[in-house]
């Protein structure tokens, strides 16, 4: 019998703890998430890019002391929140940072809380923690980060309140199987006495109830797993095609700083954000007529496409065929996505959805695309507000913040979450 | 005062109590289905459940596991200037059907035109359409249109059709052998002119004119009394009494969207504006002309046909007429003379001597030159009766040995056409350009395809002075040449037909621009060139006819009365040219509210009389065999109140025998039974016999199911759906008429309404439509431009018949007082997007919900197909989408009945990419054109700017000629749409159960002295 209870408890402790190790994410692993989806399309740790190398930027950056009554540690934090105020502040280092590149950090004030920041620093500190295990999926690591402290000691609570549960289980369990095996016998002397009877041992694992929990196990273990399939069908985040043509966004956007609108140009006008045809490519590629890694064979194909001829510098019209890009970001016929309502209203960078692109030597899907991962941002960004005209008609919203009752406007708080924002 | 009782099918009216026969739901709800039934009789149980739960989840385990589809992704090679992938762009046209002409702009995705909007620059139609026009577009992608040059139906190259029709041409000119030229009315000038250049080559060829309803008569009372053959230029907005004796010109004669656009400038009332027309309708027939008019006279079709000729002897010598309504009008006119009003009247008849006449009494009434101008030449119509006489003549002889076809149908558009087809078939030299299938190509030896309009250059003349320039919109889809282009080859004039154009263009000079490229660029991108101002709109030659007595007599001895008239018209679905679009075909007439059909209509105690009661609630309609003009007609009778007693209707458009799709082949051709009165084809039938009535027919009816209840909560009250008033009551009381249960509204509302829901918190928007019942002449524009933009099938006659029809937007049809002479109303019906909806609360799994703009969302993918949501919605505006109607499910289609070629996927380019398809087993409704909402509110943020009032317009503000749709921000106290909202006219449908519909309607006023018809 306390065999029997102590099993269930095992077995059970198992599923629950396989499942719920998830949950208690280390502080790197989060800040890692964060790193990925918030800088990485800046910075790298071992290299540098917009941004410089972050490798040992906490002991940089600690390295300077203390400041204003700041440590070097505080003004880390502070710069990564919004960068102009170190500088304002006229902390040396900032302003020799403030030049490193033409282009200004991004502000994440509001963005970022305590505890992001927290596991973003733990991460910064040492990258290598962070690398065990598999990476958290983008989007929903901002999350897991932001509610980490909440969840564990839920998830805590719920845990001691099983143990007691399975505690009295096993009392009661066991006390009611005393109960039934107790048998009333009359002795011979016509008093009554209780006995306890003995059963024959029958193997654990031969027991009805082994065989049923076992059963159960397996179906909620198949009804999860094709409940967790079913919801991922048609999702292909990771989707890495082979291209016709070898391009590298990481040649072009990482290193040689291409804009992405430069190609892209409807991006900021436009539900779509085209793939540029042949003729921009060869604004450049008239003159470029080697790359780095393929040599000519990549661009020979483009000028093969245009039926281009580099050593007349003629094209011939008859040649001409268009290129057949391999699709990576597919959305659902019922969902309507415009790159305009995000690049130029909502002034979402390129990175947020399409991750470190200029790193990319070749493109894959990034983000899942699903609609948990829409909601989420639209949850989290804030509109353009007080930037953008269009907004004054929220004449309610612009009350309360000039109130003090409200600090900010998330794309859901205008209706972004609603159902026919969306699908129609 | 009782209450008024208002119907909106007669078996309505024919109960004592308004709801015994009333139809809220289409089908029986199976409500007692599961609990004292068996749920299923056809032995699906438990096990048939988990089988297909087995195969759901197997099915989707292997589409998991199913390797990601390839999806291209192909840029252009050198991208053009103006476009944008994803983006739509506009370019000014014109759409001209049998020379209606309607200016318009064309939506184009992607290189593909999937919309017509009106263009709001043109000076002639002002931004208006028609459900024609609004149709058209689908016509480009029917890939069942001639897609090939022919000859005796075998496919040959170009060179090859050209060169044996040139030598044919050359023989019958040798030999001068007579070859008619027949077009419907050519409203281009340069195709005149291309006409006239092969004219003059070819000697031997003549031009008829050939419009399927044929205006012959006007145009030669005109020609004859003015010195010019021409239509009137009729100015409907400067008269203050308008009336229509049998003209449907708010729907379908001549062109009525210019003259809508002109009507209605006078029929707008507000408090400020009380200076409405008074139109008066006389007619057999009722028509969406005459629910829109204050007073309506029900003759007989004879009678309509004599009127002019017994009003204007009433008018001029007081001579009374047998006709009670002609007293009745004459006192009208002369008080209104009297008080010195401005009159205009109108006469649909194809008589020249009823024309005459109807300008002798706009003479009388001091009309000609200011309202009726004979100045500037109107082109719509130019076809002759003479010309048609000799075209029959000389085909049915056989001296006539070649007819080409361009744009003209005459073996279905003419009498006798099976006769015509033979020997059209016999003549050496048979050709036509159509475009698409139809009876005079079936006959044909040489197919000369055309381009679609869409994919045409062509120029315009709608007016003189007003010159418009149509521009193709896509590269021509199918192996076709533009017809012009055919002839300049045979011309032997080299060059495109757009330098033809562009040569004639010069005429015109630079207009105000310094050069003439100038102009070309503005006019086309403008779509109309206006070379002669406003100053045409009055004056211009006088009207003299010194015969008038005489033509009196003659007119009434022309039209005696007999106990059974026929009278042929025109409804909103067209003269037969566009019944091979599926569009048109499924648009319910206003007037019958019917679809997919022809029929004839006929006065409700006439039919029951006669044994022709129809079963409505079954869709079932006697057959009716009558023989009209020696012609046997058998078509199934549809009573509607307001037909004259002893009067059927029948309509043109119908009987088609050849087209793309035997679908649109129904009912009974009303050309073939055209015969002439005074020398011209006559609307009226000369003789018709009532021969037998046969079993029922199936009539695809759209009025006898989702009727709105007027049964009030308890049952103890009646609703008012429709409120109107008159102009006189206004003028006192702004708020007359909008009553609720007898008390002012806005009083009732007050005292009345309170709710166990929280309200909507709406922060921004709240996006509102006014619809103004005033404004509304049930022209179903708007229905068919609500389907185009939303991708809103077509189901096909049985569905109809089955109640599945989808549209998202229906005109409702109302009708109150006398069943012989009701007064009509219009009342345009779409999602009310009510602020307290009662379909949100019942949807157990959220699928339709609020937004914080006001919008009753419905997201398809959520929904689970309860359809308890159409059940509970009071205006019965959600459809459910019974099958797969768009080919939209992952597994393919199981239903296409009707093989409307839904699923082709050419026709499929036409669907707009910005709205999704619905699969199977979902509820749609009217989402407020939401993709446009979209659209407008991040135009405003891309130029951070607020939104303008008026910015975003929904499909059926835009087609809706007059302007009867209001759409904007409730919220926003600036808008229109606000104001309208808090007007005292303005009420919701059914609001006293405190849905709180975000759509309101104005009252509609009727400029008379009595509540009801006299």
């Amino acid at each position: 019998m306390i065999r029997k209870v102590l099993k269930s408890i095992y077995l059970l402790a198992l599923i629950l703890f396989s499942t719920a190790n998830t949950t208690f994410a280390q502080d790197a692993k989060a800040g890692k998430a964060l790193f990925r989806s918030k800088c990485a399309s800046c910075h790298a740790m071992d290299k540098k890019m917009t941004g410089p190398a972050l490798q040992g930027v906490v002991e940089r950056w600690e390295a300077i002391g203390e400041f204003n009554g700041k440590s070097g540690n505080e003004w880390l934090k502070s710069w990564i929140l919004n960068w102009k105020d170190p500088v304002a502040a006229g902390l040396p280092y900032a302003i020799k940072m403030k030049d490193f590149d033409a282009s200004e950090m991004s502000i994440f004030a509001g963005q970022i809380d305590d505890a992001a920041m927290a596991n973003l620093m733990e991460y910064l500190k040492n990258p290598s923690a962070a690398s065990s295990g598999p990476a958290p999926v983008a989007g929903t690591s901002k999350e897991v980060s932001t509610d980490e402290q909440g969840t564990s000691t839920y998830t805590i609570g719920i845990f001691i309140a099983l143990i007691v549960l399975l505690l009295l289980v096993y009392i009661l369990g066991r006390t009611s199987s005393q109960i039934q095996k107790m048998k009333v016998s009359k002795e011979d002397d016509g008093s009554y006495k209780l006995k306890v009877e003995k059963t024959s041992k029958k193997s654990f694992y031969l027991r009805n109830s082994f065989k049923s929990a076992l059963m159960l196990l397996v179906v909620v273990l198949l009804v999860y797993a094709v409940a967790k399939n079913a919801i991922g069908l048609g999702r292909q985040q990771g989707y890495q095609p082979e291209q016709p043509i070898k391009f590298s966004h990481e040649l072009h956007a990482g290193k040689n700083k291409i804009d992405c609108q430069y190609c892209h140009t409807s991006a900021a006008d436009g539900k779509h954000a085209n793939i540029p045809s042949l003729s921009t490519c060869m604004n450049c590629h008239k003159a470029v007529q080697s790359g780095p890694k393929y040599g000519k064979t990549e661009i020979a194909k483009i000028y093969n496409y245009l039926g281009y001829d580099p050593a007349t510098d003629t094209y011939d019209k008859s040649k001409e065929k268009p290129i057949e890009w391999i699709r990576i970001h597919n959305l659902p016929d019922h969902v309507y996505f415009n790159h305009a309502q995000h690049v130029t209203a909502g002034k979402v960078e390129c990175q947020t959805c399409h991750g470190p692109i200029e790193t990319m030597e070749e493109v894959y899907q990034y983000a899942p695309l699903s609609m948990g991962w829409c909601v989420n941002c639209h949850r989290n960004h804030d509109v353009q507000f007080v930037d953008n005209s269009y907004y004054k008609t929220f004449e309610k919203f612009h009350q309360e913040m000039k109130d003090g009752k409200r600090k900010r406007v998330t794309v859901s708080d205008i209706g972004g979450t609603e159902c026919q924002k969306c699908h129609y | 005062m009782q209450e008024k009782k208002y119907w909106q099918h007669l078996g309505e009216l024919n109960t004592e109590n308004t709801n015994s026969d009333f139809k809220e739901f289409a089908e029986d709800l199976p409500v007692l289905q599961g609990i004292v039934e068996p749920i299923s009789d056809n032995g699906q149980n438990r096990r048939d459940f988990l089988k297909t739960l087995g195969f759901t989840v197997g099915a989707a385990t292997l589409a998991a596991s199913c390797s990601i589809p390839e999806k291209k992704s192909i840029p252009y090679i050198k991208r053009p200037e103006d476009i944008m992938p994803g983006m739509a762009t506009y370019y000014a046209s014109a759409f001209v059907n049998n020379g209606e002409y309607i200016s318009i702009l064309v939506k184009n995705r992607d290189g593909r035109p999937i919309k017509i909007e009106g263009n709001p620059k043109s000076v002639v139609t002002q931004g208006g359409t028609t459900a024609l026009a609004q149709a058209s577009v689908v016509n480009l992608y029917d890939s069942k249109r001639h897609q090939n040059p022919s000859v005796s139906g075998n496919k040959v190259k170009w060179s090859e059709i050209d060169a044996q029709i040139i030598k044919t041409l050359n023989d019958l000119k040798s030999k001068n052998e007579k070859v008619a030229l027949v077009t419907s009315t050519v409203i281009s000038p340069s195709t005149n002119s291309l006409i006239f250049e092969l004219i003059t080559k070819y000697s031997n060829i003549t031009h008829v004119t050939l419009d399927p309803i044929n205006y012959s008569g006007l145009l030669d009372a005109t020609a004859e009394g003015f010195g010019k053959r021409t239509l009137p230029d009729y100015q409907f907005d400067k008269a203050d009494v308008v009336l229509s004796i049998g003209a449907d010109f708010l729907a379908t004669w001549i062109n009525p969207t210019e003259y809508s656009k002109k009507y209605i400038t006078r029929r707008k009332v507000s408090k400020e504006n009380t200076n409405m027309s008074k139109h008066i309708q006389v007619e057999s027939l009722p028509s969406p002309t005459s629910a829109t008019a204050d007073m309506r006279f029900v003759v007989s079709a004879s009678e309509e046909a004599r009127f002019a000729a017994d009003l204007y002897a009433a008018l001029t010598t007081g001579t009374s007429s047998p006709i009670k309504a002609v007293n009745e009008v004459k006192n009208e006119l002369l008080k209104a003379k009297s008080e010195g009003k401005s009159f205009i009247v109108v006469n649909g008849s194809n008589d020249k001597n009823v024309q005459h006449l109807t300008f002798a009494i706009n003479q009388f009434l001091g009309a000609i030159g200011t309202t009726v101008v004979v100045n500037r030449k109107v082109n719509y119509k130019k076809g002759s009766q003479s010309e048609v006489d000799v075209l029959i003549d000389g085909i049915h002889n056989g001296s006539i040995k070649g007819i080409i076809c361009l744009d003209s149908n005459p073996v279905y558009s003419l009498p006798n056409g099976e006769k015509l087809a033979e020997k059209i078939k016999a003549m050496p030299l048979s050709l036509s350009f159509s475009d698409k299938i139809d009876e005079t190509s079936a006959v044909c030896k040489f197919i000369c395809p055309n381009h679609n309009f869409l994919e045409s250059w062509n120029d315009y003349e709608p007016k003189e002075g007003v010159y418009s320039v149509a521009q193709p919109v896509i590269s021509p889809l199918f192996n076709t040449r533009q017809a012009q282009s055919s002839l300049m080859k045979w011309c032997g004039i080299d060059g495109t037909y757009y330098d033809y154009i562009k040569k004639q263009a010069q005429s015109f000079g630079n207009g105000s621009y310094h050069n003439f490229d100038a102009f070309w660029e503005y006019t086309i991108q403008n779509g109309e060139f206006v070379s002669i101002g406003a100053d045409l709109n009055s004056g211009g030659a006088n009207y003299s006819n010194s015969s008038l007595v005489a033509l009196v007599g003659q007119v009434q001895a022309s039209y005696p009365k007999t106990n059974l008239e026929v009278k042929f018209y025109e409804s909103v679905q067209g003269d037969g040219s566009m019944s091979d679009n599926p569009f048109i075909q499924e648009l319910p007439d206003p007037t019958t509210r019917m679809t997919w059909d022809n029929y004839i209509i006929a006065n409700p105690s006439w039919a029951d009389k006669n044994n022709l009661t129809p079963i409505l609630n079954e869709k079932r309609y006697k057959v009716l065999n009558v023989k009209i003009n020696g012609v046997e007609v058998s078509l199934p009778v549809v009573p509607v109140a307001g037909v004259a007693e002893g009067t059927l209707g029948i309509k043109y458009g119908f009987g088609r025998t050849v087209t793309s799709n035997n679908a649109y082949n129904n009912g009974f051709n009303v050309y073939s039974a055209l015969t002439k009165v005074n020398n011209y084809f006559s609307n009226v039938s000369k003789s018709a016999e009532f021969l037998k009535v046969s079993d029922f027919k199936e009539l695809a009816s759209v009025q006898s199911y989702f009727t709105l209840t007027h049964k009030g909560l308890g049952g103890e009250k009646t609703r008012q759906l429709i409120k109107e008033t008159t102009l006189k009551d206004y003028k006192s009381n702004p708020e007359s008429g909008n009553t609720i249960n007898g008390m002012g509204r806005k009083e009732w509302m007050e005292h009345h309404l309170v709710t166990l829901y929280p309200g909507h918190d709406m922060p921004g928007h709240q996006w509102g439509m006014v619809i103004d019942l005033n404004s509304c002449t049930g022209c179903s524009a708007c229905v068919v431009a609500c389907s185009i933009e939303n991708n809103v099938p077509v189901v096909g006659k049985n569905e109809v018949i089955r109640s599945h029809d989808m549209h998202w937007l229906r005109i409702d049809r109302y009708h109150t007082g006398d069943v012989n002479n009701p007064d009509v109303t219009f009342q345009p019906m779409l999602c009310q997007h009510c602020d307290n909806a009662p379909c949100e609360n019942v949807c157990p799994v959220s699928a339709t919900n609020h937004s914080t703009d006001g919008l009753n969302q419905m997201a398809y993918n959520r929904c689970i197909g309860t359809r308890y949501c159409a059940n509970n919605c009071p205006y019965k505006v959600r459809r459910f989408n019974w099958f797969d109607y768009m080919g939209s499910d992952a597994w393919g289609s199981i239903n296409d009945e009707d093989s409307l070629n839904r699923l082709d996927p050419l026709a499929r380019m036409v669907l707009n990419p910005d709205v999704v398809t619905r699969s199977r087993g979902v509820i749609e409704k009217c989402s407020f054109c939401v993709q446009k909402i979209q659209a407008g509110k991040l135009e405003a943020k891309k130029e951070n700017r607020m939104l303008n009032d008026g910015e975003i317009k929904t499909a059926c503000q835009l087609a809706c000629s007059t302007g009867a749709i209001t759409f904007g921000d409730v919220n926003n106290k600036d808008t229109q749409v606000y104001n309208l909202t808090n007007d005292e006219r303005a009420f919701g449908v059914i609001e006293e159960i405190y849905t709180k519909p975000s759509v309101s309607y104005l009252t509609k006023i009727r400029n008379r002295e009595t509540e009801t018809q006299a």
